[in-house]
């Protein structure tokens, strides 16, 4: 097995409500290597996206541990977890999280501005991106005129360009028909393989599980690895 | 601090429906100012442009949402998203100074009540600022 990129150790998180004190997460163990390609499924209100946003550095746990690369999220400064978003973990969410109003280029060069990357090699790099996305000819289109499918890889181009070791995925699947889905999972496992970027992939939709190399479950709060 | 950001922040804050209407606003406002020229009428602008201010930012709450949860997502700092915001929003309030400076200008109106302008808007866009981020999740 290859070096771990992320170990969480028993996280918990809580939420309020109706002045409950609710558990979303209870005691959660996960270790992932290099290169891996990881699914979590669950029904809604398990607890996946609150998970995924714990291991972005976007949510912080209220007991346990999570180091990815050798960083501690839990005591790391919101500055430091922002600068980890540009350079090791991209993190996609469920409706993309893209600027409607920008062109796909735009939304891809976000990054890269916070990064400081000169203009030249921005373009350099966005073309290659939005090549090997395979949606280069829609470079000039603004987001809010794209399909489901097409904004979808307009996120994935984004959380690409910065070649994170770490790639989140939230329902990457969830607002695609069957057919766009297999194209995007297909996309999500041809990174995988050529860039030996770490995957997790969290979806309530079944058939993900086909194309991926460990499965996790989480029910109520639980997290269990399936075989 | 990134430069081209801001920029593009700025551009588009005045690409979104808020910036037309706070255009439309000033022109109204900057007759009334020139024509109808009393306290009253000075009173009555600066408390319609703290409500313009808002009415502008609701109008675009969509936008600023947006705008922010990209940049945040991306990884930019957290007080960078504050400029950010602060930029989206002040340049509407720049451009809404400009009847007060015009007729200031003309008129020698007190420069205090200019300063009361600039000072109470701002408290209201910090704290509307306040507000989002405190309920903010991501």
């Amino acid at each position: 097995m290859s070096e771990p990129v992320v170990i969480v150790k028993n996280v918990w998180k809580f939420y309020s409500y109706m002045g409950q004190r609710i558990a979303v997460l209870k005691g959660i163990n996960m270790v992932l290597y290099r290169g891996d390609m990881v699914c979590i499924y669950g029904p809604s209100g398990a607890g996946k996206t609150t998970l995924l946003k714990i291991l972005a550095g976007l949510v912080r746990p209220d007991m346990g541990e999570v180091v990815v690369e050798g960083y501690n999220l839990s005591i790391l400064d919101d500055d430091a977890l922002a600068e980890l978003r540009t350079s090791i973990i991209s993190y996609i969410p469920q409706d993309y999280g893209l600027i409607e109003d920008f062109t796909v280029y735009e939304n891809v060069e976000l990054p890269l501005l916070i990064m400081g990357v000169s203009e030249e090699e921005r373009r350099t790099i966005i073309l290659e991106t939005l090549r090997y996305i395979g949606i280069s000819e829609k470079m000039n289109t603004k987001v809010k005129n794209l399909s489901g499918g097409e904004k979808q890889r307009v996120a994935i181009a984004r959380a690409l360009v910065v070649t994170p070791s770490i790639l989140l995925a939230d329902e990457p699947t969830a607002n695609l028909d069957w057919e766009n889905s297999k194209k995007i999972l297909e996309l999500f496992t041809r990174i995988n393989k050529d860039f030996k970027t770490t995957i997790v992939i969290v979806s309530h939709d079944a058939r993900v599980l086909e194309y991926v190399k460990r499965k996790y479950a989480l029910y109520d709060g639980v997290l269990k690895e399936q075989s | 601090m990134h430069l081209e950001i801001w920029v593009k922040v700025v551009k588009y804050s005045t690409t979104r429906i808020g910036f037309r209407y706070t255009i439309l606003y000033v022109l109204a406002i900057l007759f009334f100012l020139l024509f109808f020229n009393s306290e009253i009428t000075l009173f009555s602008s600066l408390l319609l442009s703290l409500i313009m201010i808002q009415a502008s930012i609701l109008s675009d709450k969509q936008s600023i949402m947006q705008l922010l949860r990209a940049l945040n997502i991306v990884g930019i700092r957290r007080k960078e998203i504050i400029v950010a915001f602060i930029l989206f929003t002040n340049i509407r309030l720049l451009i809404m100074a400009i009847p007060y400076v015009i007729t200031a200008l003309i008129n020698a109106f007190s420069l205090l009540l200019l300063l009361y302008f600039v000072l109470l808007s701002n408290a209201f866009i910090i704290l509307y600022f306040y507000t989002i981020f405190r309920g903010g999740k991501e």
